[in-house]
């Protein structure tokens, strides 16, 4: 009992002795566990996060939307023969293609289906959030995301325009929904009460289709019975849009599974900066308290049980905060949640993880009392003597660099070079915190100037060959004729057909895409040799390819419907669609495939200035019913890429804030420390002659090398590295050769701000140096 | 006023001079409406009593510290109303500090110390270079030790390397606050000889002391008692084997009560 009073008075002289220290060590320990906490969460938790919702919405593996005409019977046989179905659903629905609706702050044009909110179903039963009471004969209920990233509200009106004829409803509900819930899959689903449902069904011109939900005794295999179901369609030419929980899964959180994966990082990252700076800061601790060290040594204390109280002091601090960081931590999970909703459209409720939480408190204690131990293994060999002479303080300089003598400059940076090279070690390590957090910067900056500013590399990476305007001539049409029209019109840059056909090689499913001239397209999905030139040649998906195990030079065999023809590749191509399964043929190679081939889909580029939707009224009013309502592609992809900006800005903003404050803290507890360890020296240079102003910018610019090549070394890893690193991000959807757009005065701008941020923050912080004159410095 | 006052000049004057320290509510005057007239080329020596405000003194008429009251004028400027880096500006061109403890810079070698000193003023650095060896060899202090650090030189050697960075910007006035007072006999004699010979080329010198063999090196004596000038001895230039000067200097302090 006595031992224990004996460490609290220690504790309490030390905690009412330095209460500054332990409120700056209150506050970056809560902050380290805090984010450490909220990376965690992230990690574990919302990594399973997906599985778990599907598994509570009892989801469906894979889903088909089949034109009510070509549906058959046979449809559902094909299904109920596999034997990896457990459970079938069938119910009627509308189907409207190409529609467009506002989102956030663009319109989007997309597919949608409506579901009966009355037909029973066990798979995805509806689930509404948020509902209210409408009397209102058009009331919907719309998918969460429409809420989560298109900023819709419970009882807003929401206006759909279809074959131009605008629909307005007005949103009774949000539903959650898994295989139809996401703007990003080409289809997007609603519900309606029946009563006008079936009015709709009778009256508009949204066409009746049947969706089928399958459910597999393990989910693996539903890209497989997907494309086998696909592929079975396509030889009964049924009109089809299906697809698998796996590619849904792809799609839905890939975007999320990065930003969480980056959270992740730069959490992991700060926690390390927070380490290092704990570490300082113990070791400054200890080191100012050497000489009652010192005196508890000679009255008769020994080393364990001055090494404990230290050890409780810092515990004590570490627990509390430690405590509030993760308490912090659940508080700011729901904006996370929010976030990652607003481009995924469902709902992240973090409960509490017990065992995440305990697990980064004790990482998080482990360190402070790895980092008191390694701090105190000095002490054992301390002789009270030396300690209350507080001996341990003598300066450590052993070269004389930058001697004044020697080395030509000005008196200021010299003595600033000086500083550097006194804490070579801490430096190094300071500039190594600032190049890791100016690489997270940087990669969130790149991503958001190839998401917001730049978007073109971006989007064709991503989206493959990306037109202005895509349009499909009606069957009365000769379509020769309509792109030769709409090649010579002043608007357009150029027309070309691009058509797309659905073939496979062995037992799945490969897109092929199909254009004359391949000089003509932008060319951004190739990434490695050439495109075909012959009727012999192919380009293949390089993910495709790899699965395949084949080479350029190698033969693959195509098959559609009832044709197999061998081609020679001669490159790889790479597109976000299809998860990299893809194919590139001349039309004569397609031909191959299908002799009655005749190209169709006319993909048209604009003129620099020119407005895709202004062009679409053209046609419209020049060609009438001879053609279907032109696709909009840059407002699509304006409409998709909004949620992905919204996302990366406000992590990019984040990333920022924070790489700000760990500048500060880092540079606020390295100075103040080295104010008060050379409060004499410092006192020397007043004495001599010396202004604040001038010390100060001493000690500033002594951090200048240090934080600028910090910078330096951030930026050119973020050159070096972003791109392979989204890459292997973005590998699993098909992309293998990421090329972001790297602005590199984007970066050197960033590089200066921070060096000149951290400039500034040294000249504040040492300003203390005024405060104390030199008479006081001196003699004291 | 004396002739040798008037000739020499006055360099440093003050009026009403007032210091009090406040260590919480207590108030503690150490300097208390002191006249004093300092002039050029003397070799002052400021003595007194423990607490007797000596360094307190010093500090003060070398800028290094604000007065409470009064006024203070350095070769005609007023200096007491000036803001803290006026007053550094006006040390790094009027004065020179050689401290008790060694007070060298500890992460500069010695030739750096007397640089960083020299170059806050200096804009020909080649120049500078040479007069910081010259001034160092006429010290004694060697080649061998410009390139170590204070703490790699003896007690003696960095004094006198710290009296080597007060007069490299050929200050009006060297203050000097117990010089030998860290210091082994013999160190000490050698840093007082330097000091004296300075002094001997017509440095001002003004220095703080309570050791007798110091008080000698002065040529006027000025003995402080409870913050006020109880007295002065003018005694003539330094001369060692003068007895009848070391007579007068013990003379005046019995007298003062030292």
């Amino acid at each position: 009992m006595v031992a224990i009073e004996k460490y609290f008075m220690l504790i309490r002289n030390y905690l009412h002795k330095s209460r500054s220290q332990t409120v700056s060590m209150f506050l970056i320990i809560f902050m380290a566990t805090a984010l450490m906490s909220i990376g965690a969460l992230t990690l574990i938790d919302y990594g399973n996060f997906f599985d778990l919702k599907a598994a509570q919405l009892n989801a469906p593996h894979l889903i088909a939307i089949i034109d009510k005409m070509s549906y058959s019977p046979a449809h559902l046989d094909y299904l109920r023969s596999d034997s990896s179905v457990t459970n079938i659903e069938v119910e009627d629905v509308l189907f409207l293609d190409n529609c467009s609706f506002w989102y956030g702050n663009g319109k989007n044009t997309q597919s949608i289906i409506i579901q009966n909110a009355a037909t029973c179903r066990n798979m995805s039963p509806l689930t509404i959030i948020d509902e209210i009471e409408l009397a209102a004969p058009n009331a919907l209920y719309a998918p969460y995301m429409l809420h989560a990233g298109g900023g819709y509200e419970v009882g807003d009106t929401f206006i759909v325009e279809y074959e131009n004829q605008e629909y307005e409803f007005l949103i009774a509900g949000f539903i959650e929904d898994i295989m139809l819930g996401a703007t990003n899959m080409g289809v997007f689903g609603f519900y309606m009460p029946e009563p006008l449902f079936v009015k709709y069904l009778a009256e508009s011109s949204a066409k009746p289709a049947v969706l089928l939900s399958a459910q597999l005794n393990d989910q693996n295999l539903s890209e497989e019975v997907s494309n086998g179901f696909m592929k079975f369609c396509s030889e009964s030419k049924s009109s089809i849009w299906g697809f698998s929980i796996i590619i849904l899964k792809m799609a839905r959180t890939m975007i999320t599974n990065m930003v969480s994966m980056i959270i992740v990082a730069f959490a992991l990252i700060i926690v390390m900066a927070a380490l290092i700076i704990i570490y300082f800061r113990i070791n400054d601790s200890i080191h100012d308290d050497i000489k009652d060290i010192g005196i508890l040594k000679s009255m008769g204390y020994t080393n364990r049980q001055i090494k404990l109280s230290i050890l409780l002091q810092f515990l004590s601090i570490s627990i509390l905060a430690g405590i509030l960081g993760i308490f912090i931590s659940y508080l700011a999970i729901p904006f996370v949640s929010k976030m990652f909703s607003a481009q995924s459209g469902l709902i992240w409720e973090q409960g509490f993880a017990p065992l995440t939480s305990a697990l980064c408190l004790f990482t998080l204690l482990l360190a402070v009392i790895m980092n008191v131990f390694f701090s105190l293994r000095k002490m054992k060999n301390l002789h009270p003597i030396m300690a209350i002479r507080e001996e341990t303080k003598a300066s450590g300089v052993k070269r004389n660099y930058f001697a004044l003598d020697r080395i030509k400059g000005g008196l200021h940076f010299l003595m600033a070079g000086k500083l550097v090279m006194e804490n070579l070690w801490q430096n190094i390590i300071i500039a190594l915190i600032i190049a890791t957090i100016t690489f997270a910067s940087a990669f969130g900056l790149v991503m958001y100037y190839n998401m917001a500013i730049d978007p073109k590399s971006f989007i064709d990476t991503v989206g493959g060959e990306m037109c202005s305007v895509a349009l499909i001539p009606a069957a009365n049409i000769g379509a020769s004729t309509l792109l030769e029209e709409i090649d010579n019109m002043k608007e357009v840059k150029k027309a070309i057909f691009f058509d797309q056909y659905s073939t496979n090689i062995g037992e799945e499913d490969y897109v092929v895409i199909i254009t004359q001239d391949y000089d003509d397209l932008q060319k951004h999905m190739l990434y490695e040799g050439s495109y075909p030139k012959t009727a012999y040649e192919v380009a293949i998906g390089g993910f495709g390819a790899l699965k395949l195990g084949k080479e350029i030079g190698d033969t693959i065999l195509v098959v559609y419907e009832n044709e197999k023809v061998e081609f020679e590749i001669t490159g790889f191509i790479q597109s976000g669609n299809n998860i990299g399964r893809q194919l590139a043929l001349t039309e004569e190679g397609f031909r191959k495939l299908k002799p009655d081939y005749i190209p169709r889909i006319i993909y048209i580029y604009l003129n620099e200035g020119e407005k895709a939707d202004i062009l679409i009224e053209l046609l419209e009013s020049r060609y009438g019913n001879a053609i279907y309502k032109p696709l909009n592609f840059d407002e699509i992809i304006e409409g998709q890429m909004k949620s992905y900006i919204t996302l990366i800005a406000l992590m990019e903003t984040v990333v920022l804030l924070i790489t700000a404050v760990i500048v500060f803290l880092i540079l606020y507890f390295i100075i103040k420390t080295m104010i008060s360890r050379r409060r004499r020296r410092f006192g020397v240079q007043k004495a001599l002659g010396y202004t604040t102003f001038q010390i100060m910018q001493q000690i500033a610019l002594g951090f200048l090398p240090v934080s600028l090549s910090g910078t330096l070394i951030g930026a050119i890893m973020g050159c070096v590295f972003i791109n392979p690193l989204i890459t292997a991000l973005f590998r699993i959807t098909g992309i293998m050769n990421f090329n972001m757009t790297i602005s590199y005065q984007l970066l050197l701008l960033l590089c200066l701000s921070l060096t000149f941020l951290s400039y500034i923050i040294a000249m504040m912080i040492s300003y203390r140096i005024h405060k104390i004159s030199a008479y006081v410095l001196v003699t004291e | 006023m004396k002739n040798s006052e008037i000739e020499k000049g006055i360099i440093i004057s003050t009026s009403k001079l007032c210091k009090t320290f406040t260590i919480g509510t207590t108030k503690q005057p150490v300097l208390k409406s002191l006249d004093l007239n300092v002039y050029s080329g003397d070799f002052t020596v400021i003595m007194g009593s423990s607490g007797a405000g000596k360094s307190t003194l010093l500090y003060a008429l070398s800028g290094m510290d604000k007065p409470t009251s009064g006024e203070i004028t350095f070769n005609g400027q007023p200096i007491s109303g000036m803001t803290n880096d006026q007053l550094a500006v006006f040390r790094r061109k009027n004065c020179g500090f050689v401290f008790q403890q060694n007070l060298l810079l500890d992460n500069m070698s010695i030739m750096d110390n007397v640089l960083s000193c020299g170059l806050l003023l200096n804009s020909s650095k080649k120049q500078l270079i040479q007069d910081a060896k010259d001034l160092l060899l006429q010290i004694g202090l060697t080649e061998n030790i410009w390139n170590k650090f204070p703490t790699q030189v003896s007690g003696g050697e960095a004094q006198r390397a710290g009296i080597v960075r007060a007069l490299i910007n050929r200050p009006h006035v060297v203050f000097a606050d117990e010089p030998t007072g860290s210091l082994n006999s013999a160190a000490g004699r050698a840093v007082l000889d330097v000091l004296s010979e300075v002094n001997r080329l017509n440095q001002s010198i003004i220095m703080v002391t309570h050791d007798l063999n110091s008080a000698r090196r002065g040529n006027r004596i000025i003995y402080l008692l409870d913050g006020a000038v109880q007295g002065e001895c003018l005694l003539g230039p330094y001369n060692q084997d003068d007895r009848e000067r070391q007579d007068k200097l013990q003379q005046f302090l019995l007298g003062m009560g030292w």
